[in-house]
């Protein structure tokens, strides 16, 4: 018949199952594998004390005996598989000839019962616990198998002791496993106890086997718990990082390509410019020539003589030359500029006076519009103040009677600092806006305009890193924006 | 020579291969009333001033057998005095050898196409230092 303590056996022995299972299913895992130790303590322990059953059953005394022995040699078994996972989990080497004796002579003792003629049990007898007012029948020790058990407890005691001693080193873990070991050792101490009939207390051996396996249990739970939120911090990091690195790495490849394509540009500029250099170098003798004689002979030429006027024109044609040859000089040394920090607003400051006269006589408000705090810009000063100044002058020829010319300068984010040339002129038509960058594109009247100078700007602009922008409305004026990197904190 | 000084007809020697301008500096100065002699090179530059007194020099920079520096050089042993004008055809972005002879005491640089009125100027201003 069920009796209280048959109950608490078959419970503690359902239990030791269970823990089995989650220690199993834990050391399954990657890196978790020295946990598998713990199922081999849980599943020994379960034999262990699934072996009480019989016992608190009352049943016939040969099954109590073999019980009893099979109990020994298990409670042999977790005591070597704790010494092993005692040396593994304080990251010891599962070697050396102590942990060997260790691990073979607890179930070498608990084997010996079963040799024939040896056994740890006598007779069975009935023992009368006072406590839960029960009667067991237990089979009485032997005297061998009174040194057994206090082997037993003496390895145990020796592994509780190395839990001890890293528990002083502060090893995380130690603590449980050593108070946990600590009740298995004075259980074994009191079953001793009752056995030897100096106390009247239950036998406790068997539930505090199971003790030690649910410190293991849970402490390898909190270590889940633990990990998943070291885990789910480094994912987030991780993912913060891999944020950051895509981010540098977009802005790397961007610069990247805007700096290949600058280079290509750079490259085609630097032929076309010695190929203009070269062609206005052969030029300029001859045209050298050809103004000469003209000039001459328009000083000689009276005015009214029909001469007069072919003349004049070979020589007003030559000077076209002339400028022409000197504006494609001047677009070939376009590249290799020294360049230096430059503040757009002293550009700004300096150009406006140079278009102050040119404004007065025809009719322009200049205006400044300069941010305060702008971040410098690294250039080559005089090509900056070029780009001002051949812009100010376009946006001065688009308004022939009057108007507004405002000198804007403003920062765009960290990285852009924004030079803008405004006009209240005649803007540019939509169809040709695209052209106006175009070498040798003029809209001005035959004599007047070579085509070069937004072409020149533009390519300065571009071998600046910077870009430039147009918005024109025809009759409301023209928006010329131009586009600087700033320079980087800390550089010069 | 001192002929030349007393009726006071200024004499030019200009050097220059081109054959443009060698004609254009008759057709300019000589109405003028100056007097020019051309020559192809720097070498027959030198030979010219060896035989007599130009009151200025006018050096092409780029000439072949002997270029402007050389010619530039060897005049400044011969006469030391003489008055030279530079003029160069080939603008070089450094414009180097232009630079170090202004400063070294040549009249004038000028660079090709010029003109008149400026080249007109300059000999003017040359002469009258």
């Amino acid at each position: 018949m069920m009796t209280l303590s048959s109950t608490i056996a078959c419970a503690t022995t359902l239990l030791s199952l269970y823990l089995a299972a989650i220690s199993l299913r834990l050391a399954r895992a990657r890196g978790w594998q020295v946990e598998g130790w713990v199922t081999v303590i849980s599943l020994f322990s379960a034999v262990f004390i699934a072996m009480d059953i019989p016992t608190t059953l009352s049943v016939s005394d040969e099954l109590i005996v073999i019980a009893s022995d099979v109990r020994t040699l298990a409670a042999g078994f977790v005591i070597a598989a704790w010494s092993i996972y005692s040396r593994l989990t304080l990251g010891k080497p599962a070697v050396g000839r102590r942990l060997k004796l260790s691990v073979v002579i607890p179930p070498a003792l608990g084997a010996a019962s079963f040799i024939p003629g040896v056994s740890l049990t006598g007779r069975v007898l009935s023992v009368h616990v006072s406590v839960l007012d029960v009667t067991y029948r237990i089979a009485e020790t032997t005297v061998f198998g009174n040194i057994v058990m206090a082997i037993y407890l003496l390895a145990l005691l020796e592994i509780t002791v190395r839990f001890a001693m890293a528990w002083r080193r502060k090893i995380s873990g130690a603590a449980a496993y050593c108070i946990a070991l600590s009740v298995l050792v004075l259980a074994g101490f009191n079953d001793v106890l009752v056995w030897s009939g100096l106390s009247h207390a239950p036998f406790l051996l068997s539930v505090a086997y199971v003790v030690p396996i649910a410190v293991a249990v849970l402490w390898l739970t909190g270590r889940v718990v633990r990990d998943a939120a070291v885990l789910s911090d480094l994912s987030v990091t991780l993912e913060h990082k891999v944020e950051e690195r895509t981010q540098a790495l977009t802005l790397a490849l961007e610069r990247l390509r805007c700096a290949q394509e600058q280079s290509i540009q750079t490259q085609k500029m630097a032929g076309i410019g010695q190929l203009a250099a070269g062609v206005a170098h052969e030029i300029n003798n001859p045209l050298g020539v050809i103004l000469g004689f003209a000039q001459g002979m328009e000083r000689r030429v009276p005015e009214g003589d029909p001469l007069r006027l072919p003349v004049s024109s070979i020589a007003r044609e030559a000077i076209r030359c002339k400028n022409l040859v000197q504006e494609l000089l001047t677009f070939s040394r376009t590249t290799k500029k020294a360049t230096e920090p430059v503040d757009l607003n002293t550009v700004v400051r300096s150009v406006a006076g140079l278009l102050e006269s040119r404004a007065k006589t025809q009719g322009i408000r200049v205006l400044q519009e300069l941010a305060d705090g702008l971040p410098v810009i690294i250039a080559n000063n005089t090509q900056v103040q070029q780009v001002l100044v051949n812009l100010a002058n376009n946006a001065m020829d688009a308004m022939p009677a009057e108007g507004l010319l405002t000198l804007r300068t403003h920062q765009d984010g960290h990285r852009a600092v924004i030079m803008e040339v405004v006009d209240t002129g005649t803007g540019i038509p939509e169809e040709i806006r695209s052209r106006v960058f175009d070498p040798f594109f003029t809209t001005k009247e035959v004599g007047k305009g070579t085509g070069l100078g937004l072409s020149l700007i533009h390519e300065i602009v571009f071998q600046h890193g910077g870009s430039i922008d147009v918005q024109s409305e025809v009759g409301k004026g023209t928006t010329m924006c131009v586009r600087f990197l700033a320079a980087a904190v800390g550089q010069p | 020579m001192t002929e030349q000084a007393s009726t006071g007809i200024k004499s030019i020697l200009l050097a220059d291969d081109e054959q443009g301008f060698r004609d254009l500096f008759h057709f300019i100065f000589e109405p003028l009333g100056y007097e020019v002699v051309t020559v192809r090179d720097g070498q027959e530059a030198l030979d010219a001033v060896r035989g007599r007194h130009f009151d200025l020099v006018i050096l092409d920079v780029h000439m072949p057998r002997m270029g402007g520096p050389e010619a530039l050089s060897a005049l400044r042993k011969i006469r030391p005095d003489q008055r030279i004008i530079i003029v160069s055809s080939r603008f070089d972005p450094t414009a180097s050898f232009e630079i170090e002879a202004v400063r070294t005491g040549v009249s004038d640089c000028l660079f090709k196409p010029m003109e008149i009125d400026e080249l007109i100027a300059a000999v003017e201003k040359a002469l009258r230092q």
